[in-house]
């Protein structure tokens, strides 16, 4: 028996109380992510107990998106990145309910991030996951779980796809 | 399967709050404001509300794009010609994952 269960975003869950301790993030839960799933622009899916009823409570959420990766503005790209865009996941968003933290519900949700981002990927094509640090103490949880930083301006890290999962079937799954 | 008769719904039906905000524009940009709104046969409020919001949305498609320079290219293509292997800690918050039902 399962212990949480991923969903996306619906009415069913409880919006309105949750709190991240991030004004902005919050704030984007409550007003943006459902518009957002309904019409595809993005996804956002929350985390709850597996026993939850509505109104659910919501224990943490990440937010993906399509993105694109472009090198621009130089001349002589070198090869093996394409001229024109390339496709990437954004990991727009991932937020834990205040109450919540330090129950490994960040851990999990990056790992279920990181296992829709490369079925996506397996499926479309993609250079990988991309995802912008709102702060300076969250780039450490992501480099912390193997995040690559591009450059050292930006709060923007990077896994390429081959990085997303590890390999299970060698454990026995 | 019958249709049960649609619940009105209580209360006051809902119309986004509006907000005044009167910017005071320099009377150059003002006229010129009036002569574009009623070009796009619009009124001047119609036309400025129209405009913010495009622009609004630029800036948020923008957010879904990331520009590289050289620099961050030439990392870019290292790092994609050798993906390293998932950490140890990304493979314990794997693991740690596996009592997580994915539903949808």
């Amino acid at each position: 028996m399962s212990r949480f269960a991923l969903e996306l975003l619906d009415r069913s869950h409880d919006r309105k109380s949750f709190c991240s301790g991030l004004a902005t993030v919050d704030d984007y839960l409550k007003q943006t992510a459902r518009g957002h799933t309904e019409k595809g622009v993005s996804l956002t899916r929350v985390l709850v107990s597996a026993d939850a009823v509505a109104p659910k409570p919501i224990l943490g959420f990440f937010t993906l998106a399509p993105c694109m990766v472009e090198a621009a503005g130089w001349p002589d790209v070198p090869r093996g990145l394409p001229r024109n865009p390339v496709g990437a996941v954004l990991l727009a968003r991932l937020a834990v309910a205040e109450s919540e933290q330090g129950k490994g519900i960040a851990a999990r949700l990056l790992a279920l991030a990181r296992r829709i981002a490369a079925s996506s990927l397996a499926g479309t094509g993609g250079i990988g996951l991309v995802v912008d640090a709102a702060t300076e103490s969250l780039v450490g949880f992501y480099r912390r779980h193997g995040f690559l930083r591009v450059s050292a301006a930006s709060r923007k890290l990077f896994l390429p796809t081959g990085s997303l999962v590890a390999d299970v079937s060698a454990t026995g799954k | 399967m019958a249709h049960a008769p649609a619940k009105p719904k209580r209360g006051r039906p809902r119309a986004e709050a509006t907000m005044r905000i009167s910017p005071r524009f320099p009377v150059s940009t003002a006229g010129l404001l009036e002569r574009a709104s009623a070009l796009r046969g619009l009124t001047v409020t119609g036309f400025v509300l129209e405009s913010a919001r495009e622009a609004a949305e630029r800036v948020i498609a923008e957010e879904s794009r990331w520009r590289l320079d050289e620099a961050e290219t030439r990392k870019m293509l290292r790092l994609l010609s050798r993906p390293p292997r998932p950490n140890a800690a990304a493979r314990r918050a794997q693991a740690l994952s596996a009592d997580v039902e994915i539903r949808s």
